[in-house]
This record gives C-alpha cells, sequence and structure tokens, in this order.
C-alpha cells in the first residue's frame, strides 16, 4: 500500500474528546492523519477541504459533535452541508467524491471514531493515486 | 436583490482553455449575499480551479478579487491594473457585472461565472425565492402587496385560475397559490373589495417586451447647459 495522506479537520470539543478517549484506551491515529483542530466544524470553509487536496492530501475527513448534540448548536450540519458541496464539486471535476468524509462522534465514542477512520484509510487506498501534474500558482 | 447560482466548475474550466493568467472577480453586494458571487465563492471557484490545475497540469495562474459593486464602472476601474494583467476575467458578478468589465475593457474576455437566476429574496438560511419580474409596472397596491406577476406560474393578473387547489399551485404543489396569498392578505387588510373588481389587462411594453429598457433621469445629468436661446440677439 502506498503512502496515503489524510487531512483530518477536528473539531476541539466532542470529537477531540472522542481522540482522546481513543488514546487513554491504546488506540492511537493512525500515521496516515495529519490533525487539524478547529473550534467549531461549522467553522470550516469548502476552500480548506480543497487546499488540502491541491497540495498533498489523498482525502479529508472532518470530524465533529453528533449532529443532535453540537457543541455550537448547528456547526455539525453546516459542515455536513460544506461537505457534500465539495463531494458534488469533486464529482463534477471528475475526481473521486469519497476523498472528502463527514464523521461525527461523541465524547465517549473513541473506538468507533477510530474504526471509521480506519475504514475512511481503507477506502482513500483503494483509489487511483492523484496525478498531479503543475504546481499551485 | 438579484440571486445568482454558480456553474459548475466544469463548465467555467471549459471556457479557461488556452489562457494561463486568470483573474476570478466577485462582487460584495446581491449575489454576495446569495453566497454565489460573494468573497468566499471567489475563494471555493479559485481553489477548485488551482486543484483542477495542478491535476490536469494546466499551467493556470489564478488571481482572486471582489469589487464593491461590479455593475459600476466606477468601483470596476478600481482594479483595471488586475484586469489588463490578466488573459480573462471569470466574473462572479450578475451578468450585469460581467457585461460591465466587457464594456469597460472590451479587449478583453470577461466570462460569466454564475447563471443569473432571478430578482428574489432570501426565504432563510440557504432558501431564495423569486418575488419580481421587474415586468415595469408595478401594481402590488391592488394585490396586498403580494406580485402576481412573478409569484404566479401563469402570471394572471385577475386569479386565481381553476387550478389551484388548497392554496398551493398546480404547477408546483409545492409553491404557494399567489392568488389564494393575495385573498388572505386583503381579507386581513378588509380590502376583499380589490379581488372582485376586473382588471385591465397589464401593460407589457414596459417589461422586456418592448425591447432593452433605459431610464434617463435629465435632473442627474451632467452636461453643459444649451446657452444659445439666451444669447443676446444683434
Amino acid at each position: 500500500m502506498s503512502k496515503i495522506n489524510i487531512v483530518a479537520f477536528v473539531c476541539e470539543n466532542h470529537a477531540l474528546s472522542a481522540l482522546k478517549a481513543a488514546s487513554i484506551a491504546g488506540d492511537s491515529l493512525p500515521e496516515s492523519v495529519k490533525i487539524v483542530k478547529i473550534p467549531c466544524t461549522g467553522r470550516l470553509e469548502t476552500t480548506q477541504m480543497l487546499d488540502s487536496i491541491a497540495t498533498g492530501a489523498d482525502g479529508v475527513v472532518v470530524i465533529g459533535c453528533l449532529e443532535d448534540n453540537c457543541f455550537h448548536d448547528v456547526g455539525s450540519m453546516l459542515a455536513r452541508g460544506r461537505v457534500d458541496r465539495i463531494k458534488d464539486l469533486l464529482k463534477d471535476i471528475k475526481m473521486e467524491p469519497e476523498r472528502v468524509e463527514m464523521i461525527n462522534a461523541a465524547s465517549v465514542s473513541g473506538a468507533m471514531l477510530m474504526l471509521k477512520i480506519r475504514q475512511f484509510e481503507g477506502k482513500l487506498a483503494a483509489l487511483p493515486s492523484l496525478p498531479f501534474k503543475g504546481a499551485i500558482k | 436583490m438579484i440571486i445568482g447560482e454558480r456553474k459548475p466548475v466544469s463548465e467555467i474550466a471549459k471556457m479557461l482553455a488556452g489562457k494561463k493568467k486568470i483573474l476570478i472577480s466577485g462582487c460584495k453586494t446581491c449575489v454576495a449575499i446569495s453566497m454565489a458571487g460573494g468573497e468566499k465563492e471567489v475563494a471555493e471557484l479559485a481553489s477548485a480551479l488551482r486543484l483542477m490545475s495542478a491535476r490536469d497540469g494546466l499551467d493556470w495562474d489564478i488571481e482572486e478579487n471582489v469589487v464593491e459593486r461590479q455593475c459600476e464602472k466606477e468601483w470596476v476601474r478600481e482594479i483595471e491594473s488586475k484586469i489588463l494583467g490578466a488573459d480573462c476575467v471569470v466574473s462572479l458578478a450578475c451578468g450585469l457585472g460581467c457585461q460591465t468589465i466587457g464594456d469597460l475593457y472590451p479587449e478583453k474576455q470577461a466570462y460569466p461565472g454564475l447563471n443569473t437566476s432571478f430578482l428574489g429574496v432570501p426565504e432563510e438560511q440557504g432558501v431564495w425565492s423569486e418575488k419580481c419580474l421587474a415586468c415595469g409596472d408595478c401594481i402590488i397596491f391592488e394585490t396586498g402587496g403580494i406580485c402576481p406577476v412573478s409569484r404566479c406560474a401563469k402570471s394572471m393578473r385577475n386569479g386565481a385560475c381553476g387550478g389551484s387547489a388548497d392554496g398551493k399551485c398546480e404547477v408546483n404543489l409545492d409553491t404557494d397559490c399567489a392568488w389564494y396569498m393575495i385573498y388572505e392578505r386583503l381579507k386581513l387588510q378588509n380590502r376583499l373589495d380589490l379581488i372582485t373588481q376586473v382588471c385591465a389587462p397589464k401593460d407589457w411594453a414596459k417589461s422586456h417586451s418592448g425591447g432593452r429598457r433605459k431610464i434617463v433621469r435629465k435632473d442627474l445629468l451632467i452636461q453643459p447647459t444649451d446657452r444659445t436661446d439666451m444669447e443676446v440677439k444683434k
């Protein structure tokens, strides 16, 4: 398997707590995942997801609170809308929409979160590598 | 306000074939509020095009910019050097903004990055609906403030038609019948007498049917006074 690069935008509230809970339980993140902490997934712009892929990430995962228990009320819902928008945009430009995913996690669901991250990593590994031919200007 | 919707990125990319230096210019007015052509949307389109460029080796050099109102020459002139320095401009303003750039700099190609959809209002976050057709002859003082020209699928002047049921339009059951709403509004205002009056056919000459429209306000024109009448005759 070639090396996979994943950018994970993680909300500092329930999602980060879930990652910490998993870590305490001895379940560590795959090496392919680079964490970017954000105050709320609702703050994440579509541009940040696209730029991550354009600058070398094979995929982007947005990890936020559960939609009915979001720390900032509607942050996770806004993030889901933007993830779906980027999936449509990737389809439009003939790229795999599976490169962007949203995962919702409660503070106590560290094990479930790790499982979903590994599943995402597996999906990305099955995709063809991005054939970048030029530099970003 | 003017409501727009960004064109698919693939459609915009086709317009840019063979170009290198691209300016994406948005507008901070209507299309920023309809979240189609403001600062964020310009950044999003630029990121998507940069991604395509890197993937396909297109060597696009993309610059982003947002002007206050792209339909006004004064604001567009402020970015003249950027426009002249680019091979082409993708306008994320409405059709008016794109044409203003094209008219000011006819040697440059200005491409529409969004489709100008309609004159409407934001109903809730992420929802906009049409409420005016710019027909040039407003009659909503007779219809309780609700425009039947834009909000009735048949633009009926004397409604409702026979197809309306349960307050919904037969053309689209998700749409409220404009004439049902007009009836309810007039009833609330104790003005139901208005609905029994038969209205004369609308003067469509004032709409686009009469060709391109233009308004000239003489009091606002800046031009020298014609002094020929004031000359002292010898």
